[in-house]
């Protein structure tokens, strides 16, 4: 991944407009290619020939049934299933920035380092609130102390956890809320300073009002860096997502800007699933 | 698109009342222009009385599609095809209450071109209820039916109407001119004119809420 040219993650600016769906200027940062992926040695393809070109900056939303292929997909792009012996990819090409990311010299840890994950169910460490933060700092090798300090700040304050948390930062991050410590993880995984921030679920266990924080969350941090959400919320790809792409059976049925998507699709698939007629 | 039945039979039931009660209205709306106008071109108050006297029917029946609209907005949150169902079929609720006022100016009008007795030139007025009230009927129709194809001839069949009110108000004008007495009964129907011009008006702006909700579409403010 040393290839790869990136550039520094600017500071988090607070403003919250949600970039314009479609905006011709946006640039692509993930090109996905005629994508094939098996989890049995490639006897059958989970995902088969998905193309499609993910904008920078922006958050893009997978939905489709249980069993689409929304989350392989998304656990693809950081090579999370390299993690399971029988899975492979088959066939087509992931690019970020323009690198292929199954390349032979490209470290699937170091990739993880650019892309970074937070989980369905909020999974904060056994350590303290700023260890939790500065774990992924502390792998790299950082040890400043005033390095280490600033990052877990400017994480905190960019997963908007800050105000509540920073006169008890040496406190155990298990004894916050189920939405404090889904934040928390988002904090951790940005305090790397990824460019990309794939989120699988990440408000399934929570009740609406930390829902609502982390939808909020979400159209703050696309400022700086790239979303890939999956949900089985329409109602929450709608309002946090500006492209939204449609899954049945390992393929892709529709991708487009999320307003067509829930206005005027063009597959009468996408159309059934997005309004419940699904059968 | 197909309809595919929805996954909660509740909500399915909602769209359908929904439509049930636009479809009563549009019969009440329909039927009162039409009592309005036979009122006036037979000579009868009482079918005028009835007329002012049954737009609270519409009244309530626009309160209640307002109320259903927005409680399957509430409880379904409908997206797609659906979501434009259910605005438009509360647009098209708006506009059929204004076309059941229409016949309600209809009526009143009558009743004081009525008061000096009838006058022969209620007849000109024929050919404009005539396309008035079709195009009403055929917004209608292309609603139940989702037919847009009908709903787009509704709005070309308004530019004939537009023309004919154009050439009636023309010769109506002129013959107030020449009219020494009795001109007070021409110049209620020209408001009855306006009035069914208006009709038309409303039943194009239905046909484009039904291509909205048939093809995502707008056509407003379009000329076809």
């Amino acid at each position: 991944m040393n290839d790869i040219d990136l550039d520094p993650v600017p500071a988090a600016t607070g403003d919250d407009a949600i970039p314009v769906p479609d905006e011709p200027a946006s640039e692509t940062i993930i090109e996905i290619e005629n994508l094939g992926f098996s989890y049995d040695h490639g006897k059958t393809e989970t995902l088969q020939g998905i193309s499609l070109e993910i904008p920078k900056n922006m958050v893009t939303a997978f939905i489709g049934p249980s069993g689409c292929g929304k989350s392989t997909l998304l656990r693809c792009l950081n090579r999370m299933n390299d993690l399971i012996d029988t899975a492979k990819v088959t066939r087509g090409t992931i690019k970020i920035l323009g690198q292929d990311i199954h390349a032979p010299d490209v470290d699937a840890i170091e990739l993880r380092k650019h892309v970074g994950m937070v989980f369905q169910k909020y999974n904060p460490f056994p350590k303290s609130i700023y260890e939790n933060v500065a774990y992924g700092l502390r792998i790299q090798g950082v040890q400043k102390k005033s390095t280490l300090n600033e990052a877990v700040e400017r994480a905190l304050v960019q997963s908007a956890l800050w105000e509540e948390v920073k006169d008890r930062l040496a406190d155990s991050a298990l004894g916050l809320s189920g939405g404090q410590q889904q934040r928390l993880c988002i904090a951790r995984a940005i305090a790397v300073q990824p460019q990309i921030v794939l989120m699988d679920e990440p408000c399934s266990a929570l009740d609406p009002i930390a829902t609502a924080r982390i939808e909020d969350l979400i159209t703050e941090l696309c400022e700086n860096y790239t979303i890939v959400i999956v949900t089985h919320n329409m109602q929450q790809a709608t309002r946090v997502s500006a492209r939204t792409a449609f899954f049945y059976l390992g393929e892709l049925i529709e991708y487009a800007a999320t307003d067509k998507i829930f206005v005027k699709p063009d597959k009468k698939q996408t159309e059934d699933y997005v309004s419940g007629r699904f059968g | 698109m197909d309809e595919t039945p929805h996954t909660l039979k509740d909500f399915d039931s909602g769209l359908a009342r929904l439509r049930d009660e636009v479809v009563a209205m549009a019969n009440v709306a329909i039927q009162n222009l039409e009592e309005s106008m036979s009122g006036l071109m037979e000579g009868n108050r009482d079918k005028c009385n009835e007329v002012i006297a049954e737009d609270e029917v519409v009244d309530d029946l626009e309160k209640s599609v307002d109320e259903i609209g927005m409680a399957v907005m509430v409880r379904f949150n409908p997206v797609a095809t659906d979501l434009r169902r259910v605005i438009s079929s509360m647009n098209i609720a708006g506009r059929l209450e204004r076309i059941a006022d229409h016949a309600v100016n209809v009526a009143r009008h009558s009743r004081k071109i009525l008061k000096t007795g009838p006058i022969e030139e209620t007849k000109m007025l024929e050919p404009l209820f005539g396309l008035a009230i079709g195009e009403v009927r055929d917004a209608v129709t292309a609603y139940v039916d989702g037919n847009a194809e009908l709903a787009v001839s509704v709005k070309k069949q308004d530019d004939e109407l537009d023309r004919l009110h154009k050439r009636l108000g023309k010769s109506l004008i002129q013959l107030i001119e020449e009219r020494t007495d009795g001109a007070v009964g021409l110049v209620h129907l020209m408001f009855v004119a306006r009035s069914l011009e208006r009709v038309g008006d409303l039943a194009k702006n239905i046909g484009e809420e039904v291509v909205f909700i048939e093809s995502a579409e707008d056509i407003r403010h379009l000329s076809l």
